[in-house]
């Protein structure tokens, strides 16, 4: 053998190459487990402990011999079973810490048929291998890593320990006790993991011989939290049969109306008569326990009856939809003992099924009513129905394709139906409404439930289900105590709400609470029903058709976080959280939901194995043999018992080698302000994945895909952010008002434009109705003759068409859309509401006489952003006003200053569809704040506080988007002026000239020492966008898009920014001395000190990041004052200039080196346009194609902005220094930004993980750093902020002495 | 993972994950195989998915 140290270096770097994929997925699947980095703010170290018990310790110094090695494998084996019970997938991936070598990778995958003994042998030979192969070089080990998280084990090393600078946690194996160390994770998750660590160790070594399917994780007092008090529910009667119930009932209430449709009406001596008489007739058929009766026919009071009378017979109630096509039904029908249908519905022609008509069999009926006293009816048709017998089958659609019928039993149906009446408030004279198809199981509560309870069951019609201001309507005449919707007609009736504050009054008045349910409710959602709708209760329920519809339900508050609770487990059901291995998880980890108790279902009648497969032994049960059904949906325990649920097991997708959460992809995408409704799908075509997000929109927004993709892009990783954003008028939905996901895959696959001959509209009405059309279903016209269907409406976009339609007066319902589908039919029935009650909403806009004027690239690229509150975005600054000033005066100057620059009056907002500005006449308001008790200590926090109202008080479409406070401060202090404006309309620049021309004013009392204003920012604004139409050529795209992004080094592997609450502010600020020598250096080597710090910044990263080459990429922040045109002077226009665009910066080994910073100067110096060219490019260029390929550049992590010398910071008595001479100074001085208010909201999503702003203040070189505290460790900020620090000291030539302070 | 088919009282039959204790109530028939193989025996053994109280009250 002819070895040599490099040649055995070598051996390790193949080593660790070739299991590079396995330890990258295995660092992704760690990640998961620990739960994600994107609600995690890195704080103080969180340290947890767990005891191991004298037992544990005993038998580790056993196993091990106390040798470190072994006690590391014992710990390390521990963990990586735990990290399989938090959800990991497959193997993980954890690094090694003492004794083994800092930062070695592991990869641990436990089998759960393994033994704990086999395990640890496996773990050890793993531990072997690793060591063996510790030598390879740094640049190789960290590309071994993937994950957003990594979590260290050491067995020998400092328990207190910080994790390392790539460790998100640390675990760490003492003699006595588990520690877990962590500042990004929270404390109780490190506390399950530590438990967990312990737990297993305790058990795996009491008993080795213990297969790793055994061992759990919980402690007895989690173990007891999640599987017994979570399901202890209070008592509940449950015990008496319906058909008791019922007679109960209508012994106590004959003539009180049990059930009603817009027609029928019947008290419950009618109900128990009638439904004693169908009993009759199905016993006469042969109906009894356990035979079904196919009810085939639209729902209807009459229907109820009809089911209602299946269940006195004892047969079991199956509603079929008569709709539904004739193959599928008839296969459903196969074991139906009796049918009722109508004449409209055919049969085939054979079994012995009996067939019976619904008209004949009320006429009947009606004709022999039945008895309804309790002894008679017992007498007639014998004992009701066993607890056990089958009481309905509802089918749900099976993933194969053949409908699955889901049996449920008496005692689940009576517990659910006792559930209820508490939970809902049904009792005598209330009205329950009856909104769900039959076929869907929501419907059974609804229809069954409020009788037993002597309410009146309400069936309320198809079209008004979906009309909402009929829908409205009718819950104000009938007072319905309650109402229960699937979350898309929530969010329709909400957008009525919102249009009809007198509607929304009106129910608000009478309705008691609104249950949600069916498909997950958003966060947002809930927020906007708590907004609209205070005081009605929101109610979340959940459960699968196959366990009795519900199985948790609670209240809904309007701060939910992005996933909703489902409530607490429901009276008698009991719910369980588990892992692959079907063990507990502890609360806040997510699992497979699995639900047990009174309402587990039969199974899927006729199919055994389906059954078998999905109803599992429930191995909690105090009772033995007991079932548990698997869900199938993901969910987790909040510590108070309620119910997260994220989305689905089977949703779950692997895209490129990654586990992708499909709901968690669109609870991201829901979260966007702009977004009802999102469903992810994964498109496989060509073998290319890509992600498909279909969105619904809130009403009156209109995001790009670009926005809605960016705005994702700050809350998930890259790889889950999806490809493709399609807007959609509405989801398609299954019969039961699911989502088809099916359809919505057909839809991607085939999206087509209706071609229909155009007929251009011919009255003033016509030609409005379209324009709506048109805007509703986004086409660019539609003719009065296009049909609505055709063009791609569906009852959604027809409830958007008529909200519209009022907004601009013109009276429509809903099903005028539907039943006439044309412009042109539609405009026969439109009624133009007279004017003197017009809708308030109309009223013109105020300057609406100015011509909007577009936006600018800085501006749009703003609004691109689609933050939650675009309005609070601002920028404030707080002067000392050095002479008593009367608020008149202030008032004067502040609207003297407003007159001069437009911008501080605009009003941007949507004009035809598009984002435009226009200027109002009045003036920014004052505020004046008085102060003058408020004792010294408190001043600045409550002068800021004072600053922060202005700023959360600006509007950017109403106005204003400029205020001033005055703050009357103690006697002895000077009063400060506080101006606040948006900055969409202002950047640092237009302070400068704010600041000088206010002082001035002041000190003048009026604007004659000022120079007159040049062009108006509007006018620029007019400028680009012609120029941009005129010359596109000679704007330089190509530069952007040849460029090779891919050598950029990311800054991190996660694409969450954070919010700007969680920002992290490192201040580092060199003395004057060494600026002055900065400075300098940069003049002798003919560059600017903004090309000098750019060279230094590729250097400093290039040692943070330990990359061995490779391009940073920055986006790059100008000040956009371009002179592009001759005409044009911008040197005292206030507004909104800069410019933003990614640059690819090379990493440079020696900043000091002169000949590589003139490389990177000459660089700099080729951005075309200083990158104007780009942002006029990407957000003007008549070519969307252009412009989507230019916002399709991958998006840096790091923003560089150099302020320059901003003048007003150190504004002492400005005042038109230009010929200033011998005038007295300005009152304004002493200016503040650090106290002037918060000037973004905290959850406002941050634009990059990293801000640079470098300035000069004061002579100082001051490097002011914002880190998404989310994202970055204390230590990694640090680390960069001296690695920058480092690289700038070292570009200049060393002097006598430079003491640097950082702040 | 391999399963085992398991019955309890009822005569209810579902699969088990086979390297995992027996939860109370349930035994085995002796049946043992992937997913798919044990739902398959299932489907041959277990044709009447009433449960046996319902069925011996119906006959």
């Amino acid at each position: 053998m002819n070895t040599t140290i490099d040649v055995t270096g070598l051996a390790s770097r193949e080593f660790w190459l070739r299991h590079r994929d396995d330890l990258r997925a295995g660092s992704v699947a760690t990640a998961q487990a620990l739960g994600g980095s994107y609600d995690a703010t890195p704080g103080d170290l969180t340290t947890a402990r767990a005891a191991l018990t004298p037992a544990t310790r005993a038998a580790l110094i056993r196993v091990t011999g106390g040798r470190p090695l072994l006690l590391w494998v014992s710990a390390a084996a521990a963990t990586a079973l735990v990290l399989r019970r938090f959800g990991a997938e497959g193997a993980v991936t954890l690094l090694a810490g003492a004794p083994l070598g800092q930062g070695l990778p592991a990869l641990l995958g436990p089998d759960p048929a393994a033994t704990f003994r086999e395990w640890l042998g496996t773990v050890r030979s793993v531990a072997a291998q690793v060591l063996e192969n510790g030598d390879a070089d740094a640049g190789t080990l960290q590309s071994l890593l993937q994950g957003d998280l990594t979590f260290t084990v050491d067995a020998a090393g400092d328990p207190a320990a910080e994790p390392g600078a790539e460790a998100a946690a640390a675990l760490h194996l003492g003699a006595e006790e588990i520690t877990v160390t962590s500042r990004l994770l929270p404390a109780e998750r490190l506390s399950a993991l530590a438990t967990g660590v312990a737990s297993v160790l305790e058990q795996g070594l009491a008993d080795p011989d213990r297969r790793l399917a055994d061992l759990g994780v919980l402690d007895e007092t989690t173990r007891h939290q999640v599987l017994v008090a979570f399901n202890e529910t209070a008592p509940l009667d449950n015990g008496r049969p319906y058909r008791d119930l019922l007679l109960a009932q209508a012994a106590q209430r004959p003539d009180a109306v049990a059930i009603h449709d817009e027609t029928d009406s019947f008290t419950y001596r009618q109900l128990c008569s009638y439904a004693t008489a169908v009993a009759l007739r199905l016993r006469e058929a042969g109906v009894g326990p356990e035979s079904q009766v196919a009810l085939v026919a639209p729902r209807s009071a009459w229907f109820l009856v009809m089911a209602v009378g299946v269940l006195f017979s004892g047969g079991v109630y199956v509603p079929l939809d008569p709709a539904m096509p004739a193959g599928r039904r008839d296969r459903l029908m196969r074991d139906a003992h009796v049918v009722v249908a109508g004449t409209e519905v055919e049969l085939p022609q054979e079994s012995g099924t009996t067939r019976l008509f619904p008209q004949h069999l009320r006429e009947e009926v009606e004709s022999a009513p039945g008895p309804y006293s309790p002894e008679t009816v017992q007498e007639l048709l014998g004992p009701p129905a066993a607890p056990a017998d089958l009481a309905y089958i509802i089918f749900t659609s099976g993933s194969t394709g053949t409908p699955k019928g889901a049996g449920v039993e008496h005692h689940s149906l009576l517990n659910l139906l006792a559930t209820r009446l508490p939970d809902y408030g049904l009792r005598p004279g209330v009205e329950v409404p009856q909104t769900a198809p039959l076929t869907f199981d929501l419907s059974i509560w609804q229809m069954f439930a409020g009788l037993t309870a002597g309410s009146t069951v309400c069936v309320v019609p198809d079209d008004v289900v979906r009309d909402p201001a009929a829908l409205a309507a009718m819950a104000v005449e009938h007072r319905f105590g309650c109402l229960a919707l699937v979350p898309t007609f929530v969010a329709v009736l909400l957008d009525h709400f919102e249009d009809a504050p007198d509607s929304a009054a009106a129910v608000r008045a009478t309705l008691g609470r609104l249950i949600a349910t069916g498909e997950p409710l958003s966060g947002e959602l809930a927020r906007r029903w708590h907004a609209v709708m205070p005081g009605v209760e929101l109610l979340n329920a959940y459960g699968p058709a196959e366990v009795a519809d519900d199985s948790t339900g609670g209240p809904v508050t309007a701060d939910e976080g992005m996933y909703t609770s489902v409530g607490k487990v429901l009276p008698n059901v009991r719910v369980h959280v588990l892992d692959a291995d079907l063990h507990p998880v502890p609360p806040g980890v997510t699992g497979q939901v699995y639900i047990g108790g009174e309402s587990v279902g039969r199974g899927y009648v006729g199919q055994p194995a389906l059954t078998a497969g999905a109803f599992l032994p429930d191995p909690f049960s105090a009772e033995p043999g007991q079932r548990m059904y698997r869900t199938g949906d993901l969910g987790r325990w909040r510590t108070n018992g309620s119910v997260e649920l994220l989305g689905r097991a089977d949703n779950q997708v692997k895209l490129r080698g990654r586990r992708v959460e499909l709901g968690e992809i669109e609870h991201a995408v829901e979260s966007c302000p702009q977004v009802a409704r999102a469903i992810v799908e994964l498109l496989k075509d060509d073998g290319l994945e890509r992600l498909v997000a279909f969105v619904t929109l809130t009403p009156g927004s209109a995001p790009t895909a670009e926005q809605i993709k960016e705005f994702v892009a700050g809350r998930l990783p890259a790889y889950m952010v999806p490809n493709e954003v399609l807007t959609i008028g509405e989801l398609p939905r299954n019969r039961n008002g699911k989502v088809d996901r099916k359809a919505l895959r057909v839809r991607a696959a085939e999206r087509t434009v209706p071609t229909a001959a155009y007929t251009a509209p011919r009255t003033p009405l016509e030609a409005e109705l379209c324009e709506l059309w048109a805007t509703c279903l986004r086409l660019e016209r539609v003719g009065v003759t296009d049909d609505f269907f055709a063009l791609g409406g569906d009852s959604i976009t027809g409830i958007r068409i008529v909200q519209a339609a009022g907004r601009r007066g013109i009276e429509l319902r809903p099903r005028h859309v539907l039943e006439h589908r044309t412009v042109e039919g539609l405009a026969t029935v439109a009624r133009r509401r007279a004017a003197d009650d017009a809708d308030p909403r109309a009223a013109a806009h105020p300057g609406a006489d100015r011509s909007p004027a577009p936006l600018t690239p800085a501006q749009l690229a703003f609004f691109a952003r689609g933050v939650p509150r675009p309005d609070y975005w601002n920028h404030g600054v707080l002067y000392a006003v050095r002479r008593p000033v009367t608020t008149e005066e202030v008032e004067r100057a502040v609207h003297l200053l407003a007159e001069r620059h437009a911008m501080l009056r605009a009003r941007i907002a949507p004009v035809d569809g598009a984002l435009a500005q226009t200027v109002s006449d009045v003036p920014p308001p004052v505020t004046e704040f008085d102060l003058r008790e408020v004792a010294a200590d408190a001043l600045e926090s409550r002068m800021h506080a004072s600053a922060t109202e202005l700023h959360a008080a600006l509007d950017l479409g109403a106005g204003p988007v400029c205020r001033a406070g005055l703050l009357r401060l103690p006697d002895g202090l000077h009063d400060r002026l506080v101006m606040i404006v948006h900055h969409a309309v202002v950047d640092l620049y237009s302070w400068n000239v704010i600041t000088e021309e206010l002082s001035t004013i002041l000190r003048d009392g009026g604007t004659a020492a000022l120079d007159p204003v040049g062009t108006p920012y509007t006018e620029w604004a007019r400028r680009l966008v012609e120029f941009v139409r005129g010359e596109p050529e000679s704007l330089n795209a190509e530069y952007w898009l040849t460029r090779d992004w891919s050598r950029c080094v990311p800054v991190t592997d996660t694409r969450a920014q954070g919010v700007e609450g969680n920002t992290q502010e490192r201040t580092f600020t060199f003395d004057k001395a060494w600026t002055r020598r900065f400075v300098a250096g940069a003049a002798s080597s003919g560059l600017t000190v903004y090309e000098y710090l750019l060279t230094a910044l590729g250097a400093g990263f290039k040692k943070w990041l330990g990359a061995p080459s490779g391009d940073l990429q920055v986006q790059l922040g100008g000040h956009g004052r371009e002179d592009l045109f001759d005409d044009v002077d911008l040197s005292r226009t206030v507004g909104f200039f800069n410019t933003a665009y990614p640059f690819a910066l090379p990493m440079l080994t020696d900043p000091a080196d002169g000949r590589q910073a003139r490389a990177v100067a000459d660089l700099i110096r080729n951005i075309p346009g200083r990158g104007l060219d780009h942002d006029l490019l990407r957000h003007l260029h008549p070519d969307p194609g252009l412009r989507a390929r230019l916002a399709a550049l991958p998006v840096p992590q790091v923003l560089f902005n150099y302020w320059g010398e901003p003048g007003y910071l150190h504004a002492d008595g400005d005042g038109g220094d230009g010929d200033g001479a011998g005038r007295t100074p300005g009152p304004l001085g002493d200016v503040r930004i650090d106290i002037s208010g918060d000037d973004r909201p905290r959850d406002m999503p941050r634009p990059f993980p990293i801000e640079i702003y470098p300035s000069v203040v004061d002579g100082c070189l001051t490097i002011l750093w914002r880190f998404s505290g989310e994202v970055f460790t204390a230590a990694r900020m640090s680390a960069l902020v001296e690695s920058y620090a480092e690289a700038l000291r070292a570009s200049v030539p060393p002097a006598n002495s430079s003491a640097e302070e950082t702040i | 993972m391999t399963y085992t088919v398991v019955v309890n009282a009822e005569e209810q039959y579902s699969i088990w994950p086979e390297v995992k204790a027996l939860p109370n109530g349930w035994r085995t028939i002796g049946f043992s195989g992937g997913r798919e193989e044990c739902l398959a025996h299932v489907a041959v053994v277990w044709t009447d998915i009433r449960p046996k109280s319902v069925m011996t009250a119906a006959s």
